[in-house]
């Protein structure tokens, strides 16, 4: 397969009246073409900066300080606005938990779509027109041509969120960024807009970050999945491998701490305490005053990105099988 | 953190902006000059016994038939300005704290029952508050002064009538915002009496943009109680507010004669100015759709 | 079996928007604004047994949360009846809530120790000078320590402000806690420990819950029993494990089959079609005919009856 999308490095840190706070430290994530990614963490874990930073769309008082991200071999840290706007909605999109924030309260749906597909394509209007309803019968709106005309508090959540997709896939991109985009749906719309998604993202060969907190949505649907924590990716494997074989203990301890995971009534294995606040040097492992099985070493020195067995773990005392040769 | 750090958080946030600090000092100056002004003035000008008709409308700079100099000029009755308009502080601040006192606290009470009781209580009580924010401030407070009488009780009940509507208003929204809270339900759940509720969670919950309200009300009423000293209907001749130092120096501007309104006007802006740098950033501060 | 804690009996409750007095005018000089109705409750009927968990699940609009609201006593039904019969004297402090926003539901101007204290001041649970050791005893029950006293809740994570919001509750010694989404907003590892938390209070003190969530694997963890809700009717309702292992309800099947869970390998996503109708305007008939892959003539036409199938009662024509 070839790679798509290589960030390597990454640190976005934003400046506060309290000091620097490294939202996104070094991540390093590969996504190659077709795959879908499931990118997991806790709040504040760095997950939705990391796809803002990929988006060029981290404003002040955040910035990307270092690193890279290499859109087939084109680097973006750095582009210019104008070439920007040239990539967005064209080559790499995103979709959001609110999908208010791409969508215009004032505005009319068929206004909007046409507005997004003639910034990339010159067709016609009614070309435009015929692309949009198109586009909203592709995510599973019914009578589309009528639903067209709409406004968008006309919509339920669930079909807003469709609308946002139908806008984000228009010129089938080749990246799709989509940061919650269902969490705040009930769970039977939840699986409609998973459906949709895996569908039109397997026909249009678009890859996919699914950025999440939980773990479960994105098991039946990412082929990789990079789990953050304190602005990290402490764990980046197979789906399959990482969750029945989690080598983080961060990530066994997420696994854990699901209902599903154990038995109805019994009590739930818990990580202890509460994530870190961001701020200031960064001393030993992020994760060592939470972790059981944290030794002297880990909170002194930050353990390094090893990769094996196509596996990558940040932690001293990561478990792993024998690799067979 | 320590308890008194929501406090000290919003003062740093505050003195983040330097012009609203700049406003704050001023502020401060303005206020201590009021309060200090028998010390800070050469005469009282209230005293009618000190004053010299001789000395009328001296430019600044002048010295006076006793031998006393006029560092911004005299009035046409002879006052040292500097101290008439010290003077004339006191009674505008005076006047505008004091009126907004009252009529926040009548804002404060009826809104806070408006919002809890609600239903016919809630209807009656907006529809009056419409009612009366619907006429011009200026129109109420000229028709009351004009059937009261002159005299700063009748100007600060004049002020207090034309602005309890306002806080009423205010208070009114935001504590239904309140109510609609979680915090409320779970008082009621534990079966906390209603004043309780209304005093203990309610209450204090309501007042940072009622805070915002009233320092920027403060300003208008100052400036209101200026107009209506202008206009002659405010407080008698013989103890001038700043508005009727501006009042008595008019006709004499086109004279050349400019001091006598110019240096009070000054006062008055400078006053007002402070006032709504201060109440500009206490917005900023207190309101949480805009903390960080 | 002993006498249940709670008896909801035929309970409906409907929200009427009023009109506002601009549009009665008009509707005197013959306009017509109607007032609009929600009907979020229609007809609910259950038990909640001493000691218990009753999960309550279902999707937005189910009518899920006031049902609770009306169990907890903070708001009466429109038609029905509640009975409430704790073993002590004050039945008024013996139904607790829990909320959801662990921000919202908290006093953002009184120190912990009055937030939590205040009430079994002024019930004269506890003596004034008594409430400082008081609050540090329910302090210790929740999993934290005396050094919070004069904190102010935005100076908490969201776990430890459902903690205090737990406290809180406790301090009036309940026997109900009605647990509206009440681990809905915390992230994965501190649910866990809320949730054992839950499990935990309820061995010491011998509470009883109603717990809400739209999340079943949740309610399939803490419940001994669970009622499933659509558009204010409950649809299904029996012991944990006969439901989640053998739903029979056409909407519950889909639901669980919807729950997302850790699954390997590529997963096709069970999809049941359309969204849940306005509860202003509900389905005649069976309120989840217009989705259900079975319904038929009669399901848009006749509610279905509850009926038991095991020990799952049921209202669904084709059970």
């Amino acid at each position: 397969m070839t790679t798509l999308l290589d960030v390597k490095g990454l640190k976005t840190y934003f400046a506060t009246t309290l000091g620097e706070v490294r939202a996104v430290d070094d991540v390093s994530l590969a996504v190659a073409e077709g795959e879908v990614v499931g990118l997991v963490g806790e709040s504040g874990s760095g997950k939705s900066v990391t796809g803002y930073s990929l988006m060029g769309l981290v404003d002040a008082p955040g910035r990307i300080v270092a690193g890279s991200v290499k859109l087939q071999g084109r680097e973006l840290v750095g582009l210019g606005e104008r070439d920007w706007r040239a990539l967005r909605g064209h080559d790499i999109a995103m979709i959001f938990q609110d999908p208010m924030l791409t969508l215009n309260p004032v505005l009319r749906i068929d206004t909007q779509i046409i507005e997004a597909i003639r910034a990339h394509a010159d067709v016609s209007a009614a070309r435009a027109r015929e692309w949009a309803a198109e586009a909203l019968a592709g995510v599973g709106i019914p009578s589309p041509a009528d639903r067209l005309t709409a406004y968008p508090h006309q919509f339920s959540g669930g079909m807003r969120q469709r609308v946002a997709i139908a806008i984000a896939l228009l010129h089938k991109p080749k990246l799709l960024i989509a940061d919650e985009p269902t969490t705040a749906l009930d769970v039977t719309i939840q699986g409609q807009i998973l459906a949709q998604v895996q569908t039109l993202a397997t026909q249009m060969k678009t890859s996919v970050i699914w950025i999440t907190h939980d773990l479960s949505v994105v098991s039946g649907l990412a082929n990789r999945i990079a789990v953050m924590y304190a602005g990290r990716i402490v764990e980046e494997g197979a789906t399959t491998d990482v969750l029945t074989n989690p080598a983080h203990p961060y990530t066994r301890g997420l696994l854990r701490s699901l209902p599903s995971q154990n038995k109805p009534g019994e009590t739930l294995t818990q990580i202890p305490g509460a994530p870190p606040r961001l701020l200031g040097e960064r001393v030993g492992c992020s994760f060592a005053p939470r972790c059981d099985q944290a030794q002297v070493v880990c909170s002194e020195a930050d353990p390094d990105r090893t990769v094996a067995a196509n596996r990558a773990v940040r932690c001293h005392f990561a478990l792993r099988e024998e690799v067979a040769v | 953190m320590q308890e008194a750090s929501i406090w000290r958080e919003k003062l740093a946030d505050f003195a983040a902006s330097r012009i609203a600090l700049f406003g704050l000092a001023l502020f401060v100056l303005i206020v201590l000059a009021a309060l200090f002004a028998p010390w800070l003035s050469m005469q009282n000008p209230y005293d009618l016994a000190q004053l010299d008709i001789m000395d009328a409308r001296l430019p600044p700079g002048s010295t006076g038939g006793d031998g006393q100099t006029f560092l911004i000029g005299s009035d046409e009755q002879g006052r040292d300005l500097w101290s008439a308009i010290l003077y004339g502080l006191r009674i505008s601040l005076g006047v505008g704290v004091i009126s907004t006192l009252i009529a926040v606290s009548i804002g404060l009470v009826v809104g806070l029952i408006a919002a809890y009781r609600g239903g016919r209580w809630d209807n009656v009580i907006m529809r009056i508050v419409d009612i009366q924010l619907s006429f011009p401030a200026i129109l109420i407070a000229l028709i009351l002064l004009a059937v009261l009488g002159q005299g700063i009780g009748k100007i600060i009940a004049a002020l207090v009538t034309v602005q309890w509507a306002y806080y009423a208003r205010t208070v009114r929204g935001a504590a239904l915002a309140e109510m609609s809270k979680d915090y409320i339900a779970a008082a009621k759940g534990l079966a906390l009496s209603p004043a309780r509720i209304v005093f203990n969670h309610l209450l204090p919950n309501s007042l940072p943009p009622l805070i915002v309200v009233a320092s920027v009300q403060v300003a208008h009423a100052i400036a209101l109680e200026a107009t209506l000293s202008f206009l002659g209907l405010g407080l008698p001749i013989t103890e001038p507010s700043l508005g009727l130092l501006i009042a008595n120096g008019y006709q004499y501007l086109l004279s050349g004669k400019y001091w006598v309104s110019f240096f009070p006007g000054v006062a008055l802006l400078l006053t007002i100015l402070s006032i709504n740098l201060v109440a500009d950033q206490l917005r900023d501060v207190l309101n949480p759709r805009l903390a960080k | 079996m002993s006498e249940p804690l709670v008896a909801v009996d035929h309970v409906s409750r409907q929200f009427v928007k009023p009109l506002g007095w601009a549009e009665s005018l008009a509707n005197r000089v013959g306009g017509d604004h109607r007032e609009v109705v929600v009907h979020a409750l229609d007809d609910v009927t259950l038990d909640i047994q001493r000691g218990e968990v009753l999960g309550i699940v279902g999707e937005s609009g189910c009518g899920k949360s006031t049902l609770g609201r009306i169990v907890a006593g903070l708001l009466p039904p429109s038609a029905g009846a509640v009975r409430f019969d704790p073993s002590g004297s004050n039945a008024k402090l013996a139904r607790q809530m829990i909320f959801q926003d662990p921000s919202a539901s908290l006093n953002p101007r009184l120190h912990v120790v009055d937030q939590i204290g205040e009430a079994a001041v002024a019930h004269g649970l506890v003596k004034p000078r008594e409430m400082r050791d008081y609050v540090v005893n329910l302090l210790a029950q929740v999993g934290l320590d005396a050094s919070v006293l004069s904190r102010f809740p935005h100076q908490f994570s969201g776990g430890q402000r459902a903690r205090i919001g737990i406290a809180r509750a406790l301090a009036v010694k309940p026997e109900l806690l009605v647990c509206d989404e009440s681990v809905a907003a915390l992230d994965v590892s501190i649910q866990a420990q809320v949730l054992n938390l839950f499990a935990e209070l309820k061995r010491s003190l011998g509470l009883t819950y109603m717990f809400i969530s739209h999340d079943l694997g949740v309610v399939q963890h803490l419940s001994s029993r669970v009622a499933v809700m659509y558009l204010g009717r409950v649809v299904e309702i029996g012991s944990t494990a006969s439901i989640f292992s053998g739903p029979k309800h056409p909407y519950t099947q889909a639901l669980l089959e919807a729950m997302p869970r850790i699954r390997t390998g590529h997963q096709r996503f069970a999809v049941i079609k359309g969204e849940v109708a306005s509860p202003v305007n509900p389905p005649s008939g069976c309120h989840f005919h217009p989705r259900c892959p079975r319904a038929d003539a009669k399901c848009s036409a006749v509610a279905p009856v509850a009926v038991m199938r095991g020990d799952i009662r049921i209202a669904c024509h084709y059970a």
